[in-house]
């Protein structure tokens, strides 16, 4: 009995002390876990797409630990309708357009003659201005710069190792292909799928289902795409930890960013 | 792995795309050669010209690419989409005659 009391004592004294004096080390351990787990879980990402005669459909699902980050889906509407709907918004922002210049030009000649000498007079104003606060606008901007090309030359090793660092990231779970297609000259459709041909087996390595047929009776373009992707951070940010100890890289940074 | 071997072989004749040269309109002829696997996918293609139908003005005639000499009724034979397109360019160029004039 009072070895237990005893027990109980001393267990409770150092949770006591625990909590007392190590908040600051559990928050950093809950750092660490949680950093670790953004960098270890995987995001998923499917994709899928599908277009049967002049329907198209599909949508994304982004997805990390099984909590949805993103989703979107296409509702199925014709091709036809899509593309009206887009070429009907740009034709309204056209007619806006033509509507403001018509009612400029209806206006007042010598009211908008004034009204130009004004504009040009802050034109020229806001020219000066912006000639001399450009470089220091820049800099607080961090507006990014094109590289030398020698320094691009010299990074791009390193370049193209992070890139293979950073494709090692991501993981194709799962990919499939379908399409059929047909243009106007059969002789073009048949040159094409040879080409289509050709990508799917450079890509054959990692083993997509990719099908590729050719329609000779007229134009035509219906498939589907399916994707199921998988991208860990950790291969990602360990190759830029490791390229920015690279001299050539961190020369090209600065370069970009202006302070070389 | 499934069976890869030659299952058939779809062969077909087509028209291809007219083609404009001034004011003469060609439009080709193919044979399209289709070979598929046992899983009833593409192997190969394989696209061989045959002849030629050649539309001017004043005269239509075709022209076969094994040399041999052709008539309009033997393309037409070959690729029926082009009687079509003949009569259309007969008809664009057929004079009407109307009778009833005074």
């Amino acid at each position: 009995m009072q070895f237990s009391s005893l027990l109980s004592a001393e267990s409770m004294s150092s949770l006591a002390s625990f909590s007392g004096l190590n908040f600051p080390a559990i928050l950093f351990l809950f750092f660490i876990i949680f950093l670790a787990l953004i960098l270890l879980a995987p995001l998923h990402l499917s994709l899928n797409i599908r277009k049967r005669g002049p329907l198209l459909q599909g949508g994304y699902r982004l997805a990390w630990l099984g909590i949805p980050l993103g989703k979107n889906e296409i509702s199925p509407q014709s091709a036809e309708d899509l593309l009206a709907s887009i070429w009907k918004e740009e034709a309204g922002g056209e007619v806006q357009a033509k509507e403001e210049r018509k009612s400029k030009e209806e206006g007042d000649g010598s009211e908008e003659v004034g009204r130009i000498e004004k504009r040009a007079g802050k034109w020229a104003q806001m020219v000066k201005r912006s000639e001399i606060t450009k470089q220091e606008y820049d800099k607080k901007r961090g507006i990014m710069r094109t590289p030398k090309i020698r320094s691009l030359i010299n990074a791009a090793p390193a370049l193209a190792n992070i890139l293979l660092d950073a494709l090692k990231s991501i993981l194709f779970k799962k990919i499939s292909c379908r399409l059929c297609f047909g243009l106007d000259d059969p002789a073009q459709t048949a040159i094409i799928s040879g080409y289509l041909w050709s990508i799917a087996s450079v890509v054959g390595p990692f083993r997509p289902k990719i099908s590729v047929e050719p329609w000779f009776e007229g134009e035509r373009l219906e498939g589907e795409f399916m994707a199921e992707i998988e991208v860990r951070l950790l291969h990602t940010v360990f190759a830029l930890m490791q390229v920015m100890r690279v001299r050539e890289i961190r020369l090209l940074f600065k370069e970009m960013l202006g302070l070389a | 792995m499934g069976d890869k071997g030659l299952s058939g072989m779809d062969m077909r004749v087509q028209v291809g795309k007219e083609i404009k040269a001034g004011d003469r309109t060609i439009w080709p002829v193919m044979r399209i050669t289709i070979l598929k696997t046992c899983e009833d996918k593409i192997m190969a293609i394989q696209v061989t010209p045959l002849a030629m139908l050649i539309i001017e003005p004043e005269r239509q005639y075709a022209v076969s690419f094994d040399g041999d000499p052709m008539s309009i009724e033997a393309i037409m034979e070959m690729a029926e989409p082009l009687r079509d397109v003949l009569e259309e360019a007969r008809a664009s160029h057929r004079i009407t005659v109307d009778f009833n004039l005074r």
